[in-house]
């Protein structure tokens, strides 16, 4: 299963999916409040993940 | 003299060329007080863009001001200090709300977004869209980000998609520390982007509580960068 860091709860979980969008349904996290690292790459919500894949559900930051 | 120790570091003829470019820095707050001192110091001269007044909550991030200076107008009191460390640059200021019919006051060698919010970025990035470069940083809590924005390179779009209402400090809060942090990057993707050394091709996160620094690679995902490579 994909590692997932879910970093607004400093937390890390392991969600059964095959794509970003379904790891984000299953979380129930809203795709427009955060972005998406996969292997420390940006990536949308289509990609593909796998079993090794490393995943971080980073929070958007505005503030300045 | 006055630039000796950094032009031992650039040189005689990088520090010369740097006193030829015009930087301009878009909100006058913790990151754009941060970082336009530094830029002042460095001998980059300045056009300074904000249209709010100081508050008596901001003096515990935004290094420029001081008690005296609250209630007073960020760009004219940014303007009044930096002329203050270094005189010998060119610096003006601009009391206005940057927006669709002002966006010529970015015309530069190099926009710095001090902003507080998506609506503003959005702006820059259309308007400096494979022009002018730009540098995207944004600080809160305890994390900070920053992106350079390259002509031709990946766009602002290709990282947020939307616009949305997002975590604000005034909310949520903001360590100082963490701006001065983004503000000295800023300084340092200046330099190297106004010279043409090499800058900083990933987005930069880091979590100064924790120490954690997240180098994220950006691809052009957005339609229009898309479309153009
Ligand atoms: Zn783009």
């Amino acid at each position: 299963m994909p590692k997932v860091f879910i970093e607004r709860e400093n937390k890390h979980v392991e969600v059964t999916a095959s794509s970003v969008k379904e790891i984000l349904q299953k979380l129930k996290i809203n795709p427009e409040v955060v972005i998406i690292s996969k292997n420390n790459e940006l990536v949308t919500e289509d990609s593909k993940v796998s079993e090794k894949d490393e995943i971080k559900l980073l929070s958007v930051i505005s503030g300045g | 003299m006055r630039y000796a120790r950094q032009e031992k570091l650039i040189g005689k003829q990088a520090q010369k060329e740097l006193s030829k470019k015009t930087v301009a820095i878009v909100g006058l707050g913790a990151l754009g007080t941060n970082v336009s001192s530094l830029l002042a110091r460095s001998g980059i001269n300045l056009k300074l863009i904000d249209f709010d007044k100081i508050d008596l909550t901001n003096l515990q991030r935004q290094s420029l001001y001081t008690e005296k200076d609250v209630n007073k107008q960020k760009a004219i009191t940014s303007e009044k200090k930096l002329k203050e460390i270094n005189s010998e640059i060119s610096i003006t200021s601009f009391n206005e709300k940057l927006n669709d019919s002002n966006l010529h006051l970015l015309d530069s060698n190099l926009v710095i977004d001090c902003t507080d919010n998506l609506t503003t970025r959005f702006l820059i990035n259309d308007y400096c869209y494979n022009k002018i470069p730009w540098i995207h940083t944004a600080a809160i809590k305890e994390t900070g980000v920053l992106f350079n924005i390259i002509p031709n390179k990946p766009c602002l779009k290709c990282i947020y998609k939307k616009n949305i209402d997002l975590d604000r400090c005034e909310d949520f809060g903001v360590l100082n520390s963490i701006v001065s942090l983004i503000a000295s990057l800023a300084l340092t993707q200046s330099i190297k982007i106004l010279l043409n050394k090499d800058p900083e091709t990933n987005l930069i996160r880091f979590n100064i509580w924790n120490n954690n620094l997240e180098k994220i690679k950006v691809n052009k995902t957005c339609e229009k960068c898309q479309k153009s490579s």
